[in-house]
């Protein structure tokens, strides 16, 4: 199972600093292909960083990062080569207000994998049935709830067929009645056997999706475990006290 | 007061109304492709190209309007090389020099107002695009360009109405605008009150105008934002 050429994405030593501010120490991780990992954490503790360094949203100052088999340095040309494997979901979807839906599902396909337009819309519209909105195709974002603006954005990032899908906190912004349209999706694709990170406080959604649960702390990865021992075990006194607040009501 | 002379005047001065428009938009199209220059030279992130642009635009809000069309007009000619040069059929007209003076003020201006409207994009748009794989370049185009423009037009707008009011000081290099007709039928009238009242009156209408164009202009491109 654990060939060389089936891990996704492997850190070793990965360090990040903002100043004097260390946000990640020596974050050491390997992902496998199919896996899917939920990062969770305080705010300020570095998950987001971390993903953010996996497609170089972020650059890390200390450290390797490989991702497919390719290493994240300076040169551009491997940036953008890592990026098009690498789909990522934010928080504040950032849809493109100026672009229709459809626009918004084909921009980057059309110039960056070159797609014919007719087949680029093809691909957004094949997306779109997937996460249950093709009707709002000639829509503007601004038109849309903010679960069908996330969920287009997650249908965004899957035109480009990446291998791996980093979700950061993608549920965060959303009224609560709109949480679950936007989680079905991810376990969707959770189940279609995508890579995925996700930095969630959704513990449902770590329960029933995640192979591994991870907690992070000050800029380290504290504990990790499947989800069955990380909640009911968990063997960190701060990842039980995170737990606590998190899990109280 | 004799108001006949504002009916007089008004007919008379709207002749000059082509001149207007000429030095408006011909020194607004030349100030907007400088304000481009500037602005790429500015976020290029290049100390060398950078602090050439800070420096111009730093030296053409400095100074007043009036001074650097004198400047362009009095001074420039003094130089025999520039006699000389390809320049000089343009230098040598008073026309070609209120075009250059305006343009280059307004370059100046307008490019702080791009400048402004590209910082106001929105960075996580921009990592979007990133995270999708865009180039620089193509994040640019097809992000920062549209969003910008549609932050940046009212404050666009209000440049374009204070060029527009600035194009009368092309009157004091000869040029025969609506300002430079008002002068003349001042010295015949001697009825200065009537005349630049009634020259004021058709600078409003003008401004009047030109607001309600950008106006139509920025609901026209904030349909996909507007609700």
């Amino acid at each position: 199972m654990n060939k060389p050429n089936d891990t996704m994405i492997q850190l070793i030593g990965v360090g990040k600093r903002f100043g004097q501010f260390e946000a990640l120490k020596q974050v050491s991780l390997e992902v496998r292909r199919g896996e899917k990992i939920v990062l969770c954490g305080p705010s300020g503790s570095g998950k987001s960083t971390l993903i953010r360094c996996i497609n170089r949203m972020e650059e890390h100052t200390s450290g390797r990062i490989i991702i497919d088999g390719r290493e994240l340095t300076d040169r551009t040309k491997d940036i953008n080569a890592v990026r098009r494997e690498v789909g990522m979901v934010f928080q504040s979807f950032n849809l493109f207000p100026h672009m229709t839906i459809l626009k918004n599902l084909t921009i980057a396909q059309r110039l960056v994998r070159k797609t014919p337009e007719k087949e680029a819309k093809e691909v957004a519209m094949h997306y779109l049935k997937r996460v249950k909105i093709p009707e709002q195709a000639s829509k503007y974002p601004v038109q849309l709830s903010g679960g069908q603006q996330q969920r287009v954005a997650i249908a965004r990032a899957l035109c480009m067929k990446p291998q791996i899908m980093l979700f950061d906190e993608p549920t965060s912004a959303l009224d609560p009645e709109m949480i679950s349209e936007v989680l079905d999706v991810m376990v969707d694709l959770a189940r279609d056997g995508m890579t995925m990170i996700c930095v969630t406080h959704e513990m449902g959604f770590a329960r029933s999706v995640a192979d591994r649960v991870m907690f992070m702390d000050g800029g380290q990865l504290i504990e990790e475990g499947d989800p069955e021992t990380f909640f009911a075990n968990p063997r960190n006194e701060r990842t039980a006290l995170f737990l606590r607040q998190i899990l109280r009501h | 007061m004799n108001i006949g002379i504002v009916f007089d005047a008004i007919p008379r001065m709207l002749s000059g109304i082509v001149m207007t428009f000429q030095l408006l938009l011909l020194s607004l199209a030349i100030g907007t492709m400088i304000a481009v220059l500037l602005l790429l030279m500015r976020i290029s992130g290049r100390w060398w190209l950078s602090w050439p642009a800070q420096f111009y635009t730093y030296v053409f809000r400095g100074t007043p309007i009036l001074v650097q069309i004198f400047i362009v007009y009095y001074g420039l000619p003094q130089f025999e090389w520039i006699r000389e040069s390809i320049f000089w059929p343009i230098l040598r007209d008073p026309f070609g020099c209120a075009i250059l003076a305006l343009s280059l003020n307004t370059g100046a201006y307008l490019s702080e107002i791009f400048r402004g409207g590209v910082l106001a994009v929105e960075r996580g748009l921009l990592e979007a695009g990133a995270a999708l794989g865009m180039s620089a370049t193509h994040r640019f185009i097809y992000i920062t360009t549209p969003l910008a423009i549609r932050i940046a037009l009212p404050a666009y707008g209000n440049e374009v109405i204070s060029l527009m009011k600035s194009t009368a000081l092309a009157s004091t290099i000869t040029l025969v605008d609506m300002t430079g007709i008002g002068r003349t039928i001042v010295a015949e009238t001697f009825a200065p009150y009537q005349v630049f009242l009634s020259l004021a009156i058709v600078y409003v209408a003008i401004t009047w105008i030109i607001q309600r164009s950008v106006k139509r202009l920025e609901v026209y491109l904030g349909r996909s934002t507007a609700r």
